[in-house]
């Protein structure tokens, strides 16, 4: 895992598939890799899921 | 809103639909089950925005639906599933989208958020992009990925779908690992049967049996238990005894065909059918095949929802038969 990443920024998508592609492929721990995709998930944890609610519908007025 | 009728005196009967809206693909799965892709049947018609949306308001009126998946082929490759399924919002079904992820960009999902849509599943055959492409029949691993990171930022949910061969089955646990690095809570496993393309090539990519498959599901089921993660088996696999002890994160199933079963599959030619891996259907949505529908499920609600205590095989890989029928 070789790419320089913003620190400051979530990592693009771009970068989150290069470092599970890394990750994916590498027998050993890649530190790298793992901080882009840490980083991601700390981006999107926040975001909520919002379909359980939906796929649970079933009253009026949901 | 029309579909969350639990007021009704005469609830309508409930199913979860499979529609195959779109015939065409970008891809060439080798496993692919769409039945005509054997060239034993032609390609079914491609029915027109203004038909399709005729049949689904017409099915929704007169049963509940739980869910919509669209799927194909590649539904993507619709420009107007958007139109569709906004067509439908007042009846309040939730749908996903089933898709192999190489069309699923930042601009699409947004414009499916518009209309409603929540949840992908994504086609996820390894977690090394050779196996995965090549299983897909085009570079498409690094799109997939793509997609769900996409998707995830957008706050759907999303479940990877793995469709087991031999070549890849053992990529099982890690593909489960890598979801569970995306954030993700679920993992479709389905297990290769051979229809369609699939026939063509059950030889070269293997068709696993349950002695092949059941170690894998068991170490795949103890990464999906240190993530919280859950497994689902989308086709039966018969295990002895119907259960192992440990198997915590694992849903086994059924499979679904039987009278009055829950699970339908729609056409892109807008007929009805029992099993998305099989041809035979039970006629048009818009008129015989509905009627049957309908007098099927009311039949199974006098008699009592059907309860399996034990997982029922998949009918095609028990018997080697592509046909499906319920007497």
């Amino acid at each position: 895992m070789s790419q320089v990443t913003n620190q400051l920024h979530p990592p693009s998508a771009d970068e989150v598939v290069a470092a599970l592609s890394s990750l994916a492929q590498s027998d050993s721990p890649d530190s790298t890799a793992q901080s882009v995709v840490d980083r991601w998930r700390e981006s999107v944890a926040d975001m909520p899921e919002v379909s359980k609610a939906i796929a649970n519908c079933h009253t009026p007025g949901h | 809103m029309q579909a969350c009728g639990s007021a009704d005196s005469h609830p309508r009967p409930e199913i979860e639909l499979w529609f195959e809206l779109e015939t065409g693909c970008n891809l060439a799965c080798r496993f692919c089950y769409n039945f005509w892709k054997d060239g034993s049947a032609p390609v079914p018609l491609r029915s027109a925005t203004q038909s399709v949306v005729s049949a689904l308001r017409k099915l929704l009126g007169v049963v509940r639906c739980s869910q919509i998946a669209f799927s194909g082929g590649e539904p993507l490759l619709r420009q107007d599933l958007e139109e569709i399924i906004a067509s439908i919002s007042d009846y309040d079904v939730p749908a996903v989208v089933t898709t192999n992820g190489s069309l699923l960009t930042a601009d699409r999902i947004r414009s499916l958020m518009g209309v409603g849509v929540r949840r992908y599943q994504v086609a996820l055959h390894s977690h090394l992009a050779e196996t995965h492409d090549m299983l897909s029949g085009g570079a498409s691993w690094k799109a997939a990925v793509k997609a769900m990171v996409l998707a995830r930022e957008a706050g759907a949910t999303v479940t990877p779908v793995f469709v087991a061969t031999r070549l890849n089955m053992g990529h099982f646990p890690e593909t489960v690992l890598l979801a569970a690095r995306l954030g993700m809570k679920r993992v479709v496993f389905n297990r290769f049967v051979p229809t369609g393309l699939g026939i063509r090539n059950r030889k070269e990519i293997g068709v696993p049996t349950d002695e092949e498959l059941i170690p894998v599901v068991v170490e795949a089921n103890a990464v999906a238990r240190q993530h919280s993660m859950r497994i689902e088996l989308g086709v039966p696999i018969a295990i002895p005894g119907g259960s192992i002890e440990g198997l915590t994160q694992s849903e086994l199933t059924s499979c679904p065909v039987e009278r009055g079963q829950r699970r339908w599959t729609l056409g892109s030619d807008l007929t009805l059918r029992r099993c998305n891996q099989s041809g035979n259907n039970i006629g048009s949505v818009m008129d015989d095949g509905l009627r049957e529908l309908l007098s099927e499920l009311e039949g199974a609600r006098d008699r009592g929802v059907p309860h399996h205590t034990s997982v029922r095989n998949c009918q095609i890989l028990s018997s080697g038969l592509v046909a499906i029928s319920v007497h």
